[in-house]
């Protein structure tokens, strides 16, 4: 009975960094001794399958041959990992000695793990399977994933749950919840009564793309204003969505805040690793700041992340990805957020602080103030100082701007923006359309093109020169600050920047190193 | 944490029988038994001693270099202990001037402290002035000598002048001692709501006669060491009836009583703004008070006043 041999493919995927790239499976039954092979460098998780797959074929009451099984996963020359092939193989082995009928298997990419009962278990990044079927014209066969769930055009996604049911092959279309946008609002501005020259930075910092950092003691509010800023960001479009919810469901994370429109809100806590925090591992997993891609990376205790993990942000914070290189070649993760950085003003916390009193000698606090952010303070265009709200102001949550209301101007901005940069390029004769000005890139051109789009008048731009000289600000430092003001004025939707924007920029502009106490 | 370190300059040891040991250290009760000296030896004059807090607000830093600018400009030494803040301000000021300076170490002069200011205490040596311990070349920075070199302080000036003091403060023991030796102590006057200024407050509740302007300042100079300023009168007045002038910026108004942070200056702003963006109207009239010189941005981010 068990000397059926034949041969059959199908085919399945592995995950590469933020994709999956297409795999197929090919099994040879042929007359030998009994044993079964996995060729096509598989991972360990894949090797193990094979007493998987042997118990899950003999549970469901089919004939595990007793012959030469080979499997291979073709290409031969890329690592494959992850439990999903499982079931490729299985069902493979069941077509070829002829246990179940071909006819359809060969229009889908089949991905499952398999129990030692035959039932079908799922494994993460169901959305990128389904992605890699669409480029491949095939539909999708896997268990049931409820919270990965993304209806993808023009590609039928099928759920099975047990091996048992490859003899009807009466597949089940997966359940797509609808999502309506905006449906979410997790955490709203109007939790929050006080703060109001906060919520007007993360405002400014939301529309012009600015990085932001806080500085204020335990309890101050930081964490809470920060927690808001997905809330005033535009939702995500629905090539954001798809973007966004793929890496989030490689990492095995729910993606209906993500389809509900809602911006990612990632805070890695200051003893994340590089690893943890650029991505990387093997197999290659996205890091904290792809998790964070289309919405806020927040780093909080800036003063506490390692030096070393703080110059990881820098490529991902200029180039808006991150290129891991292993021996087995490179792979690139997205990774655009919005930044907000935080810390304590000295090393107990409450330097400032009118209800406790701050024990640190004035050396110490020196040194802390000197430490804080290094290569990731060089992004930061805003500078803010949180205070501790009164009782009774606490008392009055419920009663602050909304975030709907925040975001209605930071929308405006942002199309005043796009509408500005429009005109703007097509008097150019190089195509720069989608040079995002970003103040890390100081070069001349990106000053020049700053400086021209700012518009500023003679008077105005003698009164910007006289206190850029007494504050003695550094050209980076003159960069950020015009940065900030060209954001402000599209949010009054005004042409030129005018004397009040480039004073409220300057009111927000980092501390630099020159910077006394005294005014001379 | 200190560091071992050699200046470069004139060495000298002077015990009570020398010639050049200062008078007034020999009539306190407990007097040192041997003064160590980097620089110039003639340099222990009988000036004023400005000493405060070490976390001073801009407000307190600000008073050092103006009061200590107008002593240094008559002559008069500057007598105070290196440490952070107040105390090296009141230093540097006197260099700025090209005034005469004294620092009391609370080390042996071969482990000056704090290391930060290694080079200001050399550049004081370079010009004339000079670093003054009590205690032998090679002594660590003990806690308990502090206190003691405090007392020197107070000792050889014939006016201390506590500028900034929030409560407790090292810098009481200072005070404290120049009135255990009689001598004068003046201070200035701060918020009644800043942490910062109660020490001095208090200083002025027990009895000590405040600074409140320049004039006052003066004829404290010309009464404690003779020198005339061509900028002094008769008396000093306080000018009585002539109102200050509405500046016109309500913020700036509002800062010179006391710090305040931005979000609290913002009712204001809300207040007064008219028809304008609150925020645009605050930005612009806390710039221009900056841009005046009698508001600055303090080290915990309120801005605050600053003396001009």
């Amino acid at each position: 009975m068990g000397h059926k041999t034949g041969k059959f493919s199908l085919l399945s995927a592995t995950l590469r960094g933020v994709e999956a790239y297409p795999v197929t499976v090919e099994v040879s039954v042929s007359a030998g001794i009994p044993c079964m092979s996995i060729v096509g460098m598989p991972d360990t998780s894949i090797q193990e399958s094979k007493e998987r797959i042997r118990s899950a074929i003999k549970s469901c009451g089919f004939q595990m041959p007793a012959n030469r099984i080979v499997a291979n996963l073709a290409p031969g020359s890329i690592k494959k990992s992850g439990s999903g092939f499982d079931l490729s193989i299985a069902v493979c082995i069941l077509a070829a000695t002829g246990q179940i009928p071909l006819d359809n298997l060969n229009d889908m990419l089949i991905v499952g793990e398999l129990s030692l009962d035959g039932t079908i278990r799922s494994v993460p990044g169901i959305l990128a399977f389904g992605l890699c079927a669409q480029k491949n014209n095939k539909s999708l066969l896997s268990p049931p994933a409820c919270d990965q769930c993304v209806e993808i055009k023009g590609t039928k996604q099928l759920n099975v749950l047990n091996l048992k049911d490859f003899v009807d092959q009466n597949f089940k279309c997966a359940n797509f919840k609808s999502y309506q946008n905006n449906n979410v609002e997790f955490f709203d501005f109007s939790d929050i009564s006080g703060h109001d020259i906060a919520k007007r930075a993360l405002t400014i910092a939301a529309c012009g793309n600015h990085g932001i950092f806080m500085i204020g003691s335990p309890g101050s509010g930081k964490t809470m204003l920060a927690k808001r800023m997905p809330s005033i960001l535009p939702p995500l479009t629905e090539k954001e969505k798809i973007e966004t919810a793929v890496i989030h469901s490689i990492a095995g994370s729910d993606v209906s805040p993500i389809l509900q429109g809602l911006r990612p809100f990632r805070a890695p806590h200051h003893s994340a690793t590089l690893a943890g925090l650029i991505g990387g591992g093997t197999p290659m997993r996205p890091g904290e700041v792809s998790l964070a891609h289309n919405g806020v990376l927040y780093l909080d205790e800036l003063s506490e992340f390692a030096s070393h993990v703080l110059q990881g942000i820098r490529q991902p914070m200029e180039s808006g990805s991150v290129d891991i290189t292993r021996a087995d070649g490179s792979l690139k993760f997205p990774a655009r957020f919005s930044l907000i950085a935080s810390s304590n003003p000295c090393p107990c916390g409450y330097y400032g602080d009118r209800e406790h009193t701050c024990q640190c000698s004035p050396s110490k606090i020196l040194k802390y103030q000197q430490k804080i952010g290094g290569p990731v303070l060089d992004r930061i265009d805003m500078h803010l100082n949180i205070f501790r709200l009164g009782p009774s102001e606490v008392l009055h949550t419920g009663s602050g701007v909304s975030s709907k209301a925040l975001r209605d101007v930071v929308m405006k901005g942002k199309e005043y923006r796009h509408w500005r940069e429009n005109k703007e390029n097509s008097k150019l004769c190089n195509n720069e359309v989608n040079n995002k000005l970003n103040t890390s890139n100081v070069s001349k051109g990106n000053m020049e093109r700053l400086v021209e789009s700012c518009n500023l008048q003679n008077t105005d731009m003698k009164l910007f020169e006289q206190i850029a000289k007494k504050n003695k600000m550094s050209g980076r430092g003159i960069m950020r600050v015009l940065s900030v003001a060209r954001t402000i004025a599209d949010i009054n939707q005004s042409r030129c920047v005018s004397y009040s924007h480039l004073c409220e920029a300057i009111t927000f502009r980092v501390k630099e190193k020159s910077d006394s106490a005294i005014v001379i | 944490m200190s560091t071992y370190y050699k200046f470069r300059g004139e060495k000298s040891i002077l015990v009570p029988e020398d010639k050049l040991f200062p008078q007034s250290l020999l009539e306190i009760p407990k007097p040192p038994k041997c003064l160590y000296i980097y620089g110039n030896p003639n340099a222990l004059e009988e000036g004023i001693s400005i000493v405060g807090a070490r976390c001073a607000s801009p407000y307190g830093l600000s008073a050092v270099k103006h009061f200590g600018s107008i002593a240094s400009k008559l002559g008069i030494c500057i007598i105070s202990g290196g440490a952070y803040g107040c105390d090296i301000e009141a230093h540097k000021t006197a260099l700025y001037n090209h005034g005469k300076t004294v620092v009391f170490l609370g080390s042996g002069c071969n482990m000056p402290h704090p290391v930060k200011h290694i080079k200001i205490y050399q550049e004081i040596i370079d010009r004339g002035g000079a670093i003054v311990s009590e205690f032998p070349w090679d002594m660590p920075p003990l806690k308990s000598q502090f206190i003691l070199r405090n007392r020197l302080i107070a000792a050889l000036a014939k006016v201390t002048f506590v500028v900034e003091a929030g409560l407790p403060s090292g810098t009481f023991s200072t005070a404290n001692y120049a009135i255990e030796y009689g001598k004068e102590v003046r201070t200035i006057p701060g918020s009644i709501n800043f942490s910062g200024a109660m020490g001095c407050n208090k200083l002025i509740f027990d009895g000590a006669t405040p600074i409140i302007n320049d004039e006052i300042f003066l004829y404290l100079l010309n009464k404690t060491f003779g020198v005339k300023s061509s900028l002094l009168n008769k008396k000093p007045k306080v000018q009585y009836g002539k109102k200050l002038g509405f500046s016109g910026n309500p913020i700036l108004e509002a800062l010179m009583a006391e710090p305040m942070s931005a979000e609290a200056l913002l009712n204001i702003a809300k207040q007064k703004c008219k028809k304008e963006n609150p925020y645009s109207w605050l930005s612009k009239m806390l710039i221009e008070a900056e841009n005046s010189g009698k508001i600055c941005k303090y080290k915990d981010g309120r801005y605050g006043p600053v003396v001009s």
